[in-house]
Order: C-alpha cells, then sequence, then structure tokens
C-alpha cells in the first residue's frame, strides 16, 4: 500500500516495525504531518515478523539500562491498547524454571533484581507450588520464580493495530520504499528511496530494525553496528502435548534469556529460540542440529513436548547493538535525528513507552506538539469468525455474505475476512496470514492458497504472476497455461 | 538390426524386464507372458501413450476443462500435440466425450473432453 | 436466525467416498444429505486429470474426473440433497441425534439435525512443516496437490525448474505434468531406498523422461531468500545424511509429496477416538467411530491408493448407517482385529462375530508372493495368497460370511508372511 508523499512532513520515521508503529501512533495524537517509511512489501516484515509474542515482566535486566525502564512502563500500557486496538493479548504470568540450588539462587537474584526494577507481584516459589501452578512441568524441577505480570499476545496483529491507528489518524504509510540517499536542504531533511522518489521532513526517526546502522550512515549520524544474532523458534499445533498455562524460561545465562515454551495467544505452542550471531543479515534459515537443541531444552522443562507436533519452524534476526542496551536518544552528530536501535528483547514490551519517550525526546528538542483534538483512540474490532458462536455468525453472513464463505478452513477464515485485509493494504500471502491467520494451520495453506491467490487477484487486478508471498522476487506463480499457449 | 534394448513392461504389476533382441522376428527374453512380449515388441517399434491434460475454455467461472487423447499417441507427437493444445480455447456448453480435436497429424488419435461443462 | 433442517443422515464431504456413502443410504430409503465445501461434488478426484481410476470399480481406465461425474451423475439422479460452498464446522452428539452446523454464503449458518453423520472428509498433505526441511522459506515450496490444483484447475504454472520430493504416485503424476507443462523436472528424491509409486508411474512419468529418481536420499536444505534458488540433496547411510555426498540442484520449485493424514478434526470435535496407526478416527465393524452415530470412511478414516475400494468402503459404511438409522443401534457381538505380523495396520479395527467383512491393510515388506492369514487364537480362520505386496499399496481382503461363521468371542489377528514355494 503506496501512498503519496508530497509536502513537507514533521516526523518521517523508517522502519515500520514494532517501535515504528509505536512511535507513529504516538505522534499521530498530535497536530503533526508524520510519514512512515517501509522497505518491505508490508509493515511488520523485518524483524517484528519473527516475534515470540512475549510481553515481559521486566526482571531480566539491570536496574540501571534504559531497555528496564521501558520494558516496565510498556508492560503495563497493553491492558489499554488492547482496550483501544483490539488485538489478542493475555497476561498469562511468565515462570523461570530452575532444577538445582545453583539455579534457584539465579532466580533469587531475578527477583530481587526484579523487585528494585519495580515489578510487582513477584513470587519465588518451591518445587511443589511451581508444580502445582504448572502440571506438565518436569518432576526434577527444583522450584522458580513466578511473574504474574508477564504476557502474551500476537505480534503482527499488534503491529498491525499500531499502523492502522496511526493511520486513520492521519499518518501516510508508504511501504516497498527503501531509503538510499539523504540531504540537508534549507534546514529540512531530503530522504531519497531506491526508487527515486523523494521525502522531505524536518526529523527523522531511524527506527530501522537490522538496518539502523546503514540508515544512521545515510543520514550521517553515529556510527554503530547492527550485528545480527538469529533465532530458530519453532511452532507447535494446537492440542501439542505438554502446552503450558504460563510463559516458561529456563535460567537465563549471560547471553540469553534461553529457550521458552510459549503458550501462544492463539493456543498453539512455540518452542525456542536460540541465539547465535551471524554475519549475515538475510540469513533466515533453520537447520537440524538447532531444532534438536531446541527439543533438548524445551523437553528439560516439559517432557511432553514433541517434535511430532511441529507445523512450522521459522527464524529471526535480533538487532544487537554494542553495549547491549537501547539506543535511543537524539543524534549528536546529524540533525534532527533520533535514534531508535539495538532493540531486541524486550523491545516489544518497551515498544509503547518507546512511543512516548520518543515523543518526549522530540518535545524536549523543540519540536511543537499540539494535541490533536479529533484523535481516534480505538480501532473498530472486525470480525473474526473463528470465534464467533452460530448466532453471531448467522447475523455477521446476513450482513455480508462472503463472512459465510469458509475460505481457509484450519483457521476457519471467512472470504470477508481476507477480502478485508486486502483493502487495508495486506495483498501478499503472508501479509494475509498474518492479519486473518489463513494458512497458518496444520494444512499450512494447502487448501486455501489458491483461494487466497484468486481473492487478490479479483480484488486488486494484480496479474496473477505479480501475487507474491511476501514482496518482489517472492512470487508464488511463474506462469500461465495462456501465455504459454500465446507463446507457441 | 538395432542395438538389443530391455524394456519394463507395465501391463501388470510385475513389471519384468524384457530385452527385446529382434524387432522384425519377435525375439524377446525376460517376460513371463504373452502381453509383456507384445508390450515390449510395440514399445520398441513405436511407443505411444495416453495424453492428458487441460485446456481453456472461454468461460471465466470454469476456466479450464481436462481433455485426454481417445487413444495412445505416438510419443514423438506429444509435445506438438501439447503446445497446440495451449493455444486452444473450447466454447462452451461442451459435452463430456466431446471431440475438440479431431485425427491429430493424420494419426487417428482425437481429443476429447473428459468431462463437459455448461457455461456459468 | 439459524435455520434448523432435519434429515436421517449427513454426509460431510461430497467426494469418492461422500457420493458412495450417500448413494448407499439414500438406496436404502434414506434422508441424505450432502454438505461439501468446495463449487460442486467429486472432491480431489476433480484434479486428478490423469488416467488409472476405476479399474475394478468400473472395469474401464478413467481419469480422476470421469469417475467422480459417474457418482455425480448417479447422485444428482437420485435428488438427494446436496449443499456446495458450505463447510461444516461443528459436530456433536446429542444423544437422540447429531447435530452439525454449517455455514455458507448462500444459506448462513444451519443446524442440521440427523440420526447418523458420516464424516467423509478426505485428507490434508504433509507439509514442509511436518517433515522439517531446513533451510529459508522462500516461495516456490509447494506440496504435490497443491501443485496440481494450480496447473489443472487454474490453469497456472507454479515453476520452471522442479526437484520433486517423495516418490508415491501424486510425486510421480506431478513430474510428468509438470514436464507437459514445459518445466524441466531435475529429479525425484525419496527417503526410502525403494520406489513408493507403480512401476507404471515410474516408467510413464520419470523413464519417459529421463528424470533421475534419487533414492535413499532427502532434500537437507532449501535455500533462496525471496523464491526458492536450489536445493541441497544428500544420500541416507545408517539412518544419518552422509554430508559428504551432499550435492546442489539448482531449482525454483519444489514439489512435497511426503504423505497424506486423515482430516480428523471433526470427530476429534465430537469427542471420536483417534487412531495414533492412521490419525484418523477409530471404527467398528460397521464403520462407526466411539461416538454413537457418527461413521467415518474414505481417506478421512485412512488412506486409500485405490478410488475404487474408497467406493467400496464408502458403500459398506453407507449400509451400516442405513441399518444403524432403522433400528437405532447395532447389537451384534464385535470381534478386536489385531494387526499381526508384517501387518501395520487394519482398518476396521473390529469385525462383526460370524459376518462377512472387508478389511484394508498395509503391509511391512515386499515381496513377489505373500500369504495374508487371519487366525483366532491358534486356529487359522481363513488365508489367502498375495501377488507383489508392498507398503505403499493398501490391500482389501474381503471375506465372506461363510469363512467367518463360527468365529466368535476372542479376538482375530491378521498376520501376513512371505509365500512358500508350494503355496
Amino acid at each position: 500500500m503506496t501512498s503519496r508523499l508530497c509536502g513537507t512532513y514533521d516526523v518521517v520515521v523508517v522502519g515500520a516495525g514494532v517501535c515504528g508503529g509505536a512511535i507513529a501512533r504516538q505522534l499521530s495524537k498530535y497536530d503533526l504531518r508524520v510519514a512512515i517509511l517501509e522497505k518491505c512489501a508490508d509493515v511488520s516484515f523485518g524483524v517484528s515478523k519473527a516475534n515470540s509474542g512475549i510481553i515481559h515482566a521486566g526482571f531480566h535486566h539491570p536496574t540501571d539500562t534504559l531497555k528496564t525502564k521501558l520494558e516496565i512502563r510498556g508492560n503495563m500500557m497493553f491492558e489499554k491498547l488492547q482496550h483501544e486496538l483490539k488485538f489478542p493479548f493475555e497476561r498469562v504470568g511468565i515462570l523461570v524454571v530452575a532444577f538445582s540450588p545453583e539455579e534457584m539462587e539465579t532466580c533469587r537474584n531475578l527477583y530481587l533484581q526484579g523487585c528494585e526494577n519495580g515489578v510487582s507481584r513477584l513470587q519465588l516459589l518451591n518445587a511443589a507450588k511451581i508444580r502445582a501452578m504448572e502440571d506438565v512441568l518436569s518432576p526434577d524441577v527444583f522450584g522458580g520464580l513466578y511473574a504474574p505480570t508477564g504476557g502474551i499476545i500476537e505480534p503482527y496483529r499488534y503491529v498491525f493495530a499500531l499502523i492502522e491507528s496511526a493511520t486513520l489518524n492521519g499518518v501516510t504509510l508508504a511501504t516497498r520504499w527503501e531509503l538510499a540517499q539523504a540531504h540537508r536542504r534549507q534546514g529540512v531533511w531530503e530522504l531519497v528511496s531506491t526508487g527515486g522518489e523523494t521525502c522531505r521532513t524536518r526529523w527523522v526517526v531511524n527506527a530501522a530494525g537490522l538496518y539502523a546502522d546503514k540508515v544512521s550512515g545515510i543520514l550521517g549520524a553515529e556510527e554503530f553496528q547492527i550485528v545480527p544474532r538469529k533465532g530458530e523458534e519453532y511452532l507447535l499445533r494446537r492440542g501439542a502435548q505438554g502446552c503450558p498455562r504460563h510463559v516458561l524460561f529456563p535460567v537465563p545465562s549471560h547471553t540469553s534469556k534461553g529457550m521458552l515454551v510459549i503458550p501462544t495467544v492463539e493456543g498453539t505452542v512455540m518452542v525456542g529460540p536460540t541465539a547465535h550471531e551471524t554475519d549475515d543479515k538475510c540469513d533466515v534459515s533453520t537447520s537440524a542440529s538447532n531444532l534438536r537443541l531446541v527439543f533438548d531444552n524445551a523437553k528439560r522443562m516439559v517432557p511432553a513436548i514433541s517434535s511430532r507436533d511441529i507445523i512450522t519452524a521459522f527464524a529471526g534476526m535480533r538487532p544487537t547493538v554494542e553495549g547491549q542496551d537501547f539506543f535511543i536518544d537524539i543524534s549528536s552528530m546529524a540533525s534532527n535525528v533520533v535514534q531508535v536501535a539495538g532493540i531486541q528483547s524486550p523491545g516489544l514490551t518497551a515498544s509503547p513507552a518507546i512511543g512516548l519517550y520518543v515523543k518526549d525526546l522530540l518535545k524536549e528538542a523543540g519540536l511543537k506538539l499540539t494535541e490533536k483534538p479529533g484523535f481516534v483512540h480505538d480501532l473498530s474490532a472486525s470480525p473474526v469468525v473463528r470465534d464467533l458462536d452460530g448466532q453471531s455468525l448467522a447475523k455477521l453472513i446476513e450482513r455480508d455474505r462472503a463472512y459465510g464463505n469458509i475460505v481457509c478452513r484450519c483457521e476457519r477464515v471467512s472470504e470477508a475476512q481476507i477480502v478485508e485485509a486486502i483493502r487495508k493494504g495486506h495483498t501478499t500471502l503472508d501479509g494475509i496470514k498474518f492479519y486473518t491467520r489463513a494458512g497458518m494451520g496444520r494444512c499450512q495453506g494447502g487448501f486455501c492458497s489458491y483461494k487466497i491467490l484468486r481473492i487478490i487477484q479479483r480484488e486488486t487486478h494484480m496479474p496473477i504472476e505479480s501475487i507474491t508471498k511476501r514482496g518482489p522476487g517472492s512470487e508464488i506463480v511463474l506462469g500461465t497455461l495462456e501465455e504459454e499457449g500465446a507463446r507457441t | 538390426m538395432s542395438d538389443a534394448r530391455t524394456i519394463t513392461c507395465i501391463r501388470c504389476p510385475r513389471g519384468c524386464r524384457v530385452t527385446v533382441l529382434s524387432v522384425d522376428d519377435r525375439k524377446a527374453s525376460g517376460q513371463t507372458c504373452k502381453l509383456g512380449l507384445e508390450y515390449a515388441l510395440e514399445e520398441c517399434r513405436c511407443p505411444r501413450r495416453t495424453v492428458t491434460a487441460v485446456v481453456r475454455t472461454d468461460n471465466e467461472k470454469i476456466r479450464y476443462l481436462p481433455v485426454k487423447t481417445d487413444k495412445p499417441l505416438k510419443k514423438s507427437l506429444i509435445v506438438p500435440l501439447l503446445r497446440q493444445l495451449y493455444t486452444m480455447k473450447v466454447c462452451l456448453p461442451v459435452e463430456s466425450g466431446g471431440v475438440i480435436m479431431t485425427d491429430f497429424r493424420q494419426t487417428g488419435v482425437n481429443v476429447v473432453v473428459s468431462v463437459g461443462a455448461e457455461p456459468i | 436466525m439459524i435455520e434448523r433442517q432435519e434429515c436421517d443422515v449427513v454426509v460431510v464431504g461430497g467426494g469418492a467416498a461422500g457420493m458412495a456413502g450417500a448413494l448407499a443410504c439414500h438406496e436404502q430409503g434414506l434422508r441424505v444429505t450432502v454438505i461439501e465445501r468446495e463449487e460442486s461434488l467429486g472432491g480431489i478426484l476433480l484434479q486428478c486429470i490423469h488416467n488409472g481410476f476405476g479399474l475394478h470399480h468400473f472395469g474401464e481406465e478413467l481419469t480422476g474426473p470421469e469417475y467422480a461425474l459417474r457418482f455425480r451423475q448417479s447422485v444428482e439422479e437420485s435428488g438427494i440433497h446436496v449443499c456446495c460452498r458450505t463447510t461444516a464446522f461443528r459436530l456433536e452428539d446429542k444423544g437422540s441425534y447429531r447435530s452439525v452446523m454449517t455455514c455458507s454464503g448462500e444459506h448462513g449458518v444451519r443446524e442440521y439435525r440427523a440420526k447418523a453423520v458420516i464424516l467423509s472428509v478426505g485428507c490434508r498433505e504433509r507439509n514442509r512443516g511436518n517433515i522439517g526441511i531446513p533451510g529459508t522459506r522462500p516461495a516456490g515450496v509447494f506440496t504435490a496437490g497443491l501443485a496440481q490444483r494450480l496447473t489443472n484447475i487454474d490453469g497456472y504454472i507454479p515453476g520452471r525448474r522442479v526437484v520433486i520430493v517423495g516418490s508415491g504416485d501424486i510425486g510421480l503424476i506431478m513430474a510428468r505434468r509438470m514436464t507437459w507443462l514445459g518445466a524441466k523436472v531435475l529429479g525425484v528424491v525419496e527417503i526410502m531406498p525403494t520406489c513408493s509409486g507403480l512401476l507404471r508411474n515410474v516408467v510413464q512419468c520419470l523413464e519417459d523422461f529421463d528424470i533421475p529418481l534419487y533414492l535413499g536420499h532427502v532434500v537437507t536444505k532449501i535455500i533462496g531468500a525471496d523464491r526458492v534458488r536450489a536445493v541441497e540433496v544428500g544420500p541416507m547411510r545408517d539412518g544419518e545424511v552422509d554430508t559428504s555426498a551432499v550435492f546442489r540442484l539448482d531449482c525454483d520449485t519444489l514439489l512435497l509429496s511426503v504423505g497424506l493424514v486423515p482430516e480428523h478434526d471433526l470427530a476429534q470435535d465430537a469427542q471420536a477416538e483417534i487412531s495414533p496407526d492412521t490419525n484418523g478416527p477409530i471404527v467398528d465393524a460397521n464403520w462407526m467411530t466411539s461416538v454413537p452415530g457418527v461413521f467415518a470412511c474414505g481417506n478421512g478414516l485412512h488412506v486409500h491408493d485405490l478410488v475404487d475400494d474408497v467406493s467400496h468402503e464408502s458403500r459398506l459404511c453407507g449400509l451400516s448407517v442405513a441399518d444403524f438409522v432403522r433400528v437405532g443401534g447395532f447389537d451384534n457381538e464385535q470381534l478386536t482385529v489385531n494387526a499381526g505380523t508384517n501387518v501395520k495396520y487394519v482398518m476396521p479395527g473390529k469385525i462383526a462375530s460370524g459376518r462377512g467383512c472387508s478389511l484394508s491393510f498395509r503391509s511391512l515388506i515386499e515381496c513377489e508372493k505373500a500369504t495374508c492369514t487371519l487366525r483366532q487364537g491358534p486356529n487359522i480362520l481363513v488365508s489367502k495368497t498375495l501377488r507383489f505386496v508392498r507398503p505403499a499399496e493398501m490391500i482389501r481382503w474381503d471375506i465372506t460370511t461363510e469363512k467367518l461363521k463360527g468365529a466368535c468371542g476372542e479376538p482375530v489377528e491378521l498376520s501376513l508372511g512371505k509365500a512358500t514355494n508350494d503355496e
């Protein structure tokens, strides 16, 4: 969905992930001209695509870090956000599981750190208590830490909702817009895309995830390096063995929170992620050895977890920066640039607070913020056929017949929902998948892909060979019989 | 006389490997029945296959119809047949069994519609 | 708001199994409704445009659509109530009736109250996630059935340089199909040391086009950021990949033909017991699941290789349903059938005492001549010689009442062994 960019914006956000989305929405509450530039075919297709969907409680990181401050603040904002933006979210609680007195000692340290950070209602549990809370846990468990304020969300629905709310409130979104050059002219930034389009703005917010270093370089701002750290995860079907009630963490290491067992808000189970640094920002491949690693770790906590229940695997990249804290600050090297870099875990949790923090940085730097009286807080809830009872579904179908036509039968997604996703700008198979869940179920698109291709074609009039999985280069169909006929 | 050729017979699940020594003299070894000998000789003389494909219609709802050759066709003519089928457009309605191509390249092989359709 | 309809039987799924089951019920005087989610009856047959169907059932070699047409015409002529473009999404046993909730654009939400339900829902394909091929997740990875649907119904060309995983018939047929569409098929990769598909398909689909068959090999990695660019393939040695012998095939498409799984969500919804061997519901000698009044047949019960067997089984199921509806239940004594030596599974898992049956089973061994035996304790009730048994071909054994007279009380066991020379 590319909108026309024209005139001079007050703020342009580079990167439409969880941070870009939160910042854009926050800024859309004020009388400002705001635009978001996203290089992929859809929002949330970068770092935010492969997220575990955990709302962290705030005990993992030291008190004096920016990430902790923003994590604690962000954690508390999710009820209100869910109420306004209607994405799936549940505060199921987090358990850190210890298997020895030494590990229990680490839990105790996390408890103390959490209390110092201001996390409420943390509890240390002994073996009996923790097993009473979570009966899928291994009988070898020694004890652990319980953080009732931890939760789970569906990350892409969250980002989509942030962006939708921002655009509803006047923010311009341009997808397939990749920054190539930037010039300062008469006190204003002129950003140029790889496609030659220009965008003028007073302020630039660099929320470009894995490529924040590249964007910073283009802007002549701070030099730093984003080192990608890959994480592989496995998704288990609904009804999988060993699905826990809480998000289960092992005791963390120096570098990583460890490999988790996560009950997703959709009823599936995620295990992982792994964590290892890589050179290649684009290498999101998974490997057999990591599958074993992930499952060995998962089974240690929950013996019933089985790789037989795997429905898919994926990998994501954490954008790590030296020092490992969030780098969110006004640039001291380039004028009118806000850096939002190195946002790895707990980025998702912190994101609403990052939005506020960046807004405050801009305010302190002199950007005039006048509240917009017509700001629309709420998004209307989109019907989710899967969650409806017979009567509600019947009423819905009377309103629009397309709600009765089930396209994805594994996740019970109707044609109307797919059309809604397309009309909101999600015209790739992945975009539609993340918006509606069509293609995420047990058959992984075997029975619905051909229907979705037809619907996209009908709604957008795109030729079939232009329809992609996630943007140009990932076309689904490479030709048609009709064209073969025309060629001979 | 051409070199001996070994064929896998597909007339029954056994799948005998039949080595044809002379087509004209009907000499072969490895077959365990008459059908096997006949199949192997025919494979050497003139291998044929039944071709199944789909053909474009003039309708936007039912865009393709399944078609097949009514007899096996010489292998060397399969690609030319397919190429021709890809250029065709069948007008609906058409009946099941309806002929859409007659006597392809004078082989006596016709292309028929497996299942016909009414226009939608 | 929710329209309610009543009938004797609801048949969920209008493919080969559903049509045969519905016809059998109708023949017995029942009021039948068929629920089908696609545009028309026929199921997967509609996209199987190749030959090879119906040799047993009709005595002719038909294409998939032709086989489906024969049944569809019978269904249309019979006046059986058919609802296409309708999805069944809930099944509940309410004691005195079974409730099936459906939705469609045309009719909104409907609740069917029926005395019996036949689940003839077919199966789905195992996908990349199930078999866990490592690597990237580009466009261009399709299950073979999805690719078949795209080529044969929609007229799309999914790829131009293709590697196929799995040497079962679906994979072999697609090798030929893609070649006939002008694509280059670089090879078929099969993990087992022998080919699973029929020999005729190896000849017609691979040898005819000089397509290499890599037996005992697996795809170890998928390469390509946005679209498939290549795959790595390696041989298996002693159960592990021999990494020193891994080679690369440059391609833009990977087709997966790696197995089928019965769809059991509705059965599970109704709390029916699911078999860990077949992944379909467990049924007794009357094709009834553990939920009274809910029956299953066809690929939704267990994976068949010949549609003729599906039609046969579904007809028997339909006749059973008719008995159930007329009488309200079954009271025949049933004997458990256990899978014995060299038998992977037997369907159904029970036979009715002293009554003929049709057993479907899969062999664990491959040999030219074998003997299958049904015994009760030390007594051999009946045996049969079979030719060319292999794990990839389901075997159907119809046993007459005559042969099973007197078999009662104890469970029976079906086993398979290589035939000795004098048998």
